[in-house]
C-alpha cells in the first residue's frame, strides 16, 4: 500500500516527463489495437457475408461470381436436388444471380469507383434471412428498381432513397435500403435480374446460392455435384466463400500492423527505460536512505517496478480509451482479391481491451527491469555519499 | 581610491512569501570606491547575498537607484543586463559551479565566447589566468579530477580571464577546508593589490572577511555604517 | 567554438540515455521509412507510366469486354500508331495459394507496345513462333524454379480448364512499376481458341485495348477521339493515359493510404515525445548551469541555441540509424507482406531518406521548442537556485 503511494508520488512528481512517457506508451497500445480493431472488422465482415446453411455454386474453376458463369439449363437441373429447402409457396429455396464490378463515377468528386451490382430474385431474401430492409420496401421484378446496401446508401449521394443511379445506359431508382449485419452484402447493390442481364448483355448466370434443409449434408452435397460430369460446377459454404475473398487486405493489415507494433514497442520501450533510469539516477539518496531505514533490495526492486508498471498501465488505458473512440468508424476501400468496393470497419471487443492492457504491462515489464535492478544494486555508503545538486 | 565603481541609492528590495512581503534590504544607500577589496558580512537571512546579485546585475532592487560601472542597472533590459553583465563582472560562485562536462580550460574560456576575439587570444587568455590562479599544469582536467580548493581556483579564474571591472565573489570560501580557503583569499587579495581589481566579497566568515581591506556588516537589510 | 564544443559534450553527457533516445528515435523512423515505402510502391505506377500509352476499357467496368473489331476502328483514328490488346488470363499452378498474375496478350504489337520488356532476340524470337509458349518474368521463374522449355501445367479460372504452356523465354523489366517481372504473357489467340469451345458467348473478347501515340502528338486529344468513337454504342468505352489510368486504381484504396498516411503522422508524434522527454530531462538536470551561464553575461539565445543544437544533432543521428535499420527492415517487409506471392520492389528512394531526415529535422525544432521556452523564460536566479 505504502508502496503504491510512494510509486504513485514519484510520478506525480516528475509529472511533465511521466506524462510524455505515458503519452508515448499510449501512442503504441492505439496503434496496437487500432491494427487488432481493423483486422478483426474485416474478418467479421467477410466473415459475416452469407449463412452457413448456404451452399454458393460457381463454375468449376472459377474462384469469383466475376470468373464465373452458369448456364440456365444447368442452373434448372442444379436447383432440383432433394437437401435444398422448399419454401411455403412450393418455391425451391435457389437464386440464381449475376455479379458485377461496374465503375462508377462519384458524383460529388468525380472519381472512380467500383460498385459492386447484383441481379437477383425475391427469393433471396428467403435464401438470406438475416438481410433485412430498414428503409424503403424491395424491387418489383421485372422493373428497373433497385436497393442498396447501407455502406453504399452511405459513400455514394446518389444512392439513397428515391434517388436514381446510372449504369449500362439506363437509369436504376433506389427504392429501399437494406442491412446484412455489417456484411460484405453492405457494400452492394441489388436489383432484377432479367433485367441486368439484358442491360449487360449476358446469357448465363454468376451463380447460384442453395438454401440447405441440414447444414451437415454440404460435404456429401458438395462431392456428388462435384463429381457429376454433368454440372462442372464447383460447390462452397457461402460464408467460405467470402471469407476468403479478402486476403490481400487483411494480409496487408496484419502485416503492416506487426510490423508497427513491434517496431513502436521496441521505441517506447527505449523511452520509458530512459525515463525510469533517470528517476532512478535522480532519487540515489533517497534509495540509499530507504536502505539506512532497513528497507531491503527487493523493496526498492518492488518500488521501481512497481513504478514502471503503473506508467505502462496508465499509458496503456489512454491507448485503449483512444482506440475505442475508433469503434465503428469504418472505412471503404477497393479489395484487391474481387476488384469491388468493401467497407469495414473498426471493431473492439473486450478481449482486445485485455489484449492492449497486457501488452502495455507487458512493455511496463521490460522498460522497469533495468533500471529497477540497478537501484536495488546501489550501495548505501555510496548513495549517501553522492550530492545531488 | 578612485572614483566610486559601485554606488546604491535608497535601494529596497522585498519578496513576497507566503502571502506576506518581506524585506531583503531596506533603503540602502552606499558606495565603492573603484579598487576597494569590500568584504560583506552577516548572519544567514541578512540579505548580503541578494545586495551582491543586485550588484550583478542579476537581481532588480524593488526600488532605489543601482550603479555599477557608470550604468544604470535598474533600467537595463534583460538583454542588455546580459551583455553588461559579460563586459563587467566576474562572479564566484560557492559551489564553484563549473560545467563538467569542459576541461578547467574550456570552463575559463567560456566567457570569452561571448567576445570577439580570436582562438590564440583566448587560448592566451586563459593560459594566463589559470597561470595566475596556480592551475597552468591543470588545463585539460575536467572538474571532478580537481580538489575542491582547485576547482574554486578554476572558478575564480573564470571570473577574471575577461577583465571585468569587477569581482563579486558570493561565499567564495564556504565549501572549502582551512587551507583552501586560505589560498582563495590570498588570490583575491593579489588580484586586489596587484591588479587593482576591485572585489565585493560576501561571507560569514570573519576570517575570511578579514583579508578585506574593508568590511561591512549587514544586519537584517541595513548596512552598519563604516567605523 | 567553446559552444560548440559544449553542445557536443552535452549530448553525449549521459551515454545510455543518448543510445536509449537515439534507439527510440531510429525505430519511430524505420516504422516511418516502412510506412512511405508501402505508400510509394502504390503510387510507383503512377509516377513510372509511359505517356504515350493510353488505355481504353470498357466504360461500365473494367471487367467487362471490348469487341474485338475496335482494333480497326481504334487504328483509323489520326495520332495513334499502334493498337495493342489483351486480356486477363485467370490461372493457378497446383491450387489457388500458387496462383500469379497473368495476362493473354496480341503478341503482334506486344514487345512494340511495351519496349520496357528486356528479352534476348533468339528467346523473343522462339516465343513469337509458339502459339503455346508463354513468356515469364525472372521473379515468377526464381518462384517455382521455372526454366526456359519447362512444360507448366496450369488450371485455368478465367479460362477454363487444363492448360500446358511452354516456357519460351524468361524476362526483364526495364521498368518493373509497370511491367512486372513477377508475371505470365500468354499468346491471346491460343487462349481465344480455346474460349470458342468452352464458353463461345466469351470468345473473342478484349479487357483492354492499348493505343501507342505517334511523336508530337497531344495523349489528351486522342483520349477524346477513342471516347467519341465509341459513344452510344452498344459498348461505351472509358479511356485514359495509362498514368491516369493507374491513378484511378490507386485512389480506389484511397481510404487505406489515408490511414497509412494518418499513422505516419501520429509517428511523428510519437518521436517528438521520445525526444522532448529526453531534452526536458536533460534541461531539467542542467538548469544550474545555465544559470551560471547566464550569470557569466551568456543571452538567452545562446541558451537557446545549445538546446537547439543537441535536439537537432541527436534527431539527426536517430534519423542515420534509423535509415541503416530501413534496408534490411525493408527486405523483410516486402517479403512478409508477399506472404509467398511475388516480392514487390520496395526500393528505397532518394526522396524516402529525405523525406525522414527531414520529419526528423522537424521534430527536433518541436522538440527543442519547449525547453527552449522554458530556458529564455528563467531567470538568472532561478537557474542559480535550481537543485537538480
Amino acid at each position: 500500500m505504502l508502496w503504491s503511494v510512494y510509486s504513485l508520488r514519484n510520478l506525480w512528481a516528475r509529472r511533465v516527463t511521466t506524462l510524455l512517457t505515458l503519452s508515448g506508451l499510449g501512442l503504441v497500445v492505439f496503434v496496437f489495437v487500432a491494427i487488432l480493431m481493423l483486422a478483426h472488422g474485416l474478418e467479421q465482415t467477410m466473415g459475416r457475408t452469407g449463412d452457413p446453411s448456404n451452399a454458393i455454386l460457381l463454375s468449376k474453376g472459377a474462384l469469383s461470381e466475376i470468373e464465373s458463369s452458369l448456364s440456365r439449363d444447368q442452373t434448372g437441373v442444379l436447383a432440383a436436388q432433394p437437401e435444398v429447402v422448399t419454401l411455403a409457396d412450393h418455391q425451391v429455396a435457389a437464386v440464381r444471380e449475376i455479379a458485377l464490378q461496374l465503375t462508377l463515377r462519384k458524383r460529388e468528386r468525380g472519381s472512380l469507383a467500383s460498385l459492386s451490382v447484383r441481379g437477383s430474385s425475391p427469393v433471396a431474401f428467403a435464401v438470406r434471412p438475416r438481410l433485412r430492409i430498414v428503409q424503403g420496401r424491395a424491387w418489383q421484378p421485372g422493373t428497373t428498381e433497385v436497393i442498396v446496401g447501407s455502406q453504399v446508401a452511405r459513400q455514394f449521394p446518389e444512392a439513397r432513397l428515391a434517388e436514381t443511379l446510372r449504369f449500362g445506359r439506363r437509369e436504376w431508382t433506389v427504392v429501399g435500403i437494406f442491412e446484412a449485419e455489417g456484411s460484405g452484402f453492405d457494400s452492394e447493390v441489388w436489383g432484377d435480374v432479367d433485367q441486368m442481364m439484358t442491360t449487360f448483355h449476358r446469357t448465363a448466370f454468376s451463380s447460384m446460392t442453395l438454401r440447405l434443409a441440414d447444414p451437415e449434408v454440404l460435404p456429401a452435397f458438395k462431392a456428388r455435384l462435384e463429381r457429376d460430369p454433368r454440372f462442372k460446377v464447383s460447390v462452397k459454404r457461402e460464408p467460405e466463400y467470402y471469407e476468403g475473398k479478402a486476403e490481400g487486405l487483411a494480409r496487408l493489415i496484419r502485416v503492416t500492423g506487426l510490423f508497427l507494433t513491434v517496431v513502436f514497442s521496441v521505441g517506447a520501450i527505449l523511452g520509458a527505460t530512459m525515463t525510469m533510469s533517470a528517476s532512478v539516477a535522480h532519487r540515489t539518496t533517497e534509495i540509499g536512505t530507504l536502505r539506512t531505514l532497513g528497507f531491503t533490495r527487493g523493496h526498492i526492486l518492488q518500488a521501481f517496478m512497481l513504478e514502471s508498471i503503473l506508467l505502462s498501465l496508465a499509458g496503456g488505458l489512454l491507448g485503449v480509451a483512444g482506440a475505442a473512440l475508433l469503434n465503428r468508424v469504418t472505412i471503404s476501400t477497393v479489395n484487391w482479391d474481387t476488384g469491388a468496393e468493401l467497407a469495414f470497419g473498426f471493431h473492439l471487443t473486450p478481449g482486445m481491451v485485455g489484449e492492449g492492457l497486457l501488452f502495455a504491462v507487458f512493455m511496463g515489464l521490460i522498460c522497469g527491469l533495468v533500471p529497477a535492478a540497478r537501484a536495488a544494486r546501489i550501495e548505501i555508503v555510496h548513495a549517501l555519499g553522492e550530492r545531488t545538486a | 581610491m578612485g572614483d566610486p565603481v559601485v554606488s546604491l541609492h535608497n535601494v529596497t528590495k522585498t519578496y513576497i512569501r507566503g502571502g506576506t512581503e518581506v524585506s531583503v534590504i531596506r533603503d540602502l544607500s552606499f558606495v565603492i570606491p573603484a579598487g576597494t577589496f569590500l568584504a560583506i558580512m552577516g548572519p544567514s537571512g541578512s540579505g548580503k547575498s541578494t545586495l551582491l546579485n543586485v550588484m550583478a546585475g542579476i537581481d532588480r532592487p524593488t526600488s532605489g537607484s543601482v550603479v555599477v560601472a557608470g550604468t544604470r542597472l535598474d533600467q537595463l533590459s534583460e538583454g542588455e543586463m546580459a551583455r553588461w553583465r559579460a563586459r563587467h563582472i566576474g562572479y564566484v560562485f560557492q559551489t564553484y559551479n563549473l560545467i563538467p562536462v569542459l576541461t578547467a580550460a574550456e570552463n575559463v574560456e567560456l566567457p570569452l565566447a561571448l567576445t570577439h576575439l580570436t582562438r590564440r587570444e583566448r587560448a592566451e587568455h586563459v593560459k594566463t589566468a589559470l597561470r595566475l590562479v596556480g592551475l597552468g599544469d591543470r588545463m585539460d582536467h575536467y572538474p571532478r579530477q580537481l580538489s575542491g580548493g582547485q576547482e574554486q581556483r578554476v572558478g575564480v579564474a573564470r571570473a577574471i580571464v575577461s577583465d571585468p571591472t569587477m569581482i563579486l565573489a558570493d561565499e567564495p570560501t564556504g565549501n572549502l577546508d582551512r587551507e583552501s580557503a586560505d589560498d582563495i583569499l590570498t588570490l583575491l587579495a593579489r588580484l586586489n593589490r596587484e591588479l587593482g581589481k576591485t572585489i565585493v566579497m560576501v561571507t560569514h566568515d570573519p576570517r575570511a572577511a578579514e583579508r578585506a581591506q574593508m568590511i561591512r556588516h549587514l544586519e537584517k537589510g541595513l548596512l552598519e555604517m563604516p567605523p | 567554438m567553446t559552444l560548440l564544443r559544449l553542445m557536443l559534450r552535452n549530448t553525449i553527457r549521459r551515454p545510455v540515455r543518448l543510445a536509449l533516445t537515439i534507439g527510440g528515435l531510429a525505430m519511430v523512423v524505420l516504422a516511418f521509412g516502412l510506412l512511405r515505402l508501402t505508400l510509394e510502391e502504390w503510387h510507383s505506377g503512377v509516377k513510372a507510366a509511359a505517356n504515350n500509352r493510353l488505355i481504353t476499357v470498357h466504360a461500365m467496368s473494367d471487367s467487362l469486354q471490348l469487341p474485338l473489331a475496335y482494333k480497326e476502328r481504334m487504328a483509323v483514328i489520326p495520332g495513334i500508331q499502334l493498337v495493342h490488346y489483351g486480356n486477363v488470363f485467370g490461372v493457378e499452378y497446383r491450387d489457388a495459394k500458387e496462383s500469379f498474375a497473368a495476362f493473354a496478350e496480341h503478341m503482334g504489337t506486344f514487345f512494340e507496345t511495351y519496349p520496357e520488356v528486356i528479352l534476348n532476340e533468339a528467346d523473343r524470337l522462339a516465343f513469337l513462333k509458339d502459339r503455346g509458349g508463354c513468356l515469364i518474368g525472372w521473379k515468377l521463374a526464381a518462384r517455382f524454379g521455372w526454366k526456359v522449355g519447362d512444360v507448366i501445367p496450369l488450371k485455368g479460372t478465367t479460362h477454363t480448364g487444363n492448360w500446358e504452356l511452354v516456357v519460351r523465354g524468361i524476362f526483364h523489366s526495364s521498368n518493373p512499376a509497370i511491367m512486372g517481372e513477377g508475371e505470365l504473357y500468354a499468346h491471346w489467340q491460343f487462349a481465344n481458341e480455346r474460349l470458342k469451345t468452352t464458353a463461345p458467348d466469351r470468345a473473342d473478347g478484349v479487357g483492354w485495348y492499348v493505343a501507342t501515340t505517334a511523336p508530337g502528338v497531344n495523349p489528351r486529344s486522342v483520349v477524346a477521339a477513342i471516347d467519341a468513337t465509341f459513344a452510344n454504342s452498344f459498348a461505351e468505352t472509358r479511356t485514359e493515359r495509362e498514368q491516369a489510368y493507374i491513378a484511378g486504381w490507386v485512389a480506389r484504396s484511397g481510404a487505406l493510404l489515408d490511414a497509412l498516411n494518418w499513422l505516419s503522422g501520429v509517428m511523428n508524434g510519437i518521436a517528438a515525445l521520445v525526444l522532448v522527454n529526453a531534452l526536458a530531462m536533460a534541461v531539467r538536470e542542467r538548469t544550474r548551469e545555465y544559470g551560471v551561464m547566464k550569470t557569466l553575461g551568456f543571452r538567452p539565445r545562446h541558451l537557446v541555441a545549445l538546446v537547439m543544437g543537441e535536439s537537432l544533432l541527436v534527431a539527426l543521428a536517430g534519423a542515420l540509424v534509423g535509415l541503416g535499420l530501413l534496408y534490411p527492415a525493408a527486405g523483410l517487409y516486402a517479403v512478409t507482406v508477399a506472404g509467398g506471392k511475388t516480392v514487390g520492389a520496395y526500393e528505397i528512394t532518394a526522396e524516402t531518406i529525405w523525406l525522414c531526415l527531414g520529419m526528423m529535422v522537424l521534430v527536433g525544432l518541436l522538440a527543442a521548442l519547449w525547453p527552449a521556452v522554458r530556458l529564455s523564460r528563467m531567470t538568472t536566479l532561478e537557474g542559480l537556485r535550481h537543485r537538480g
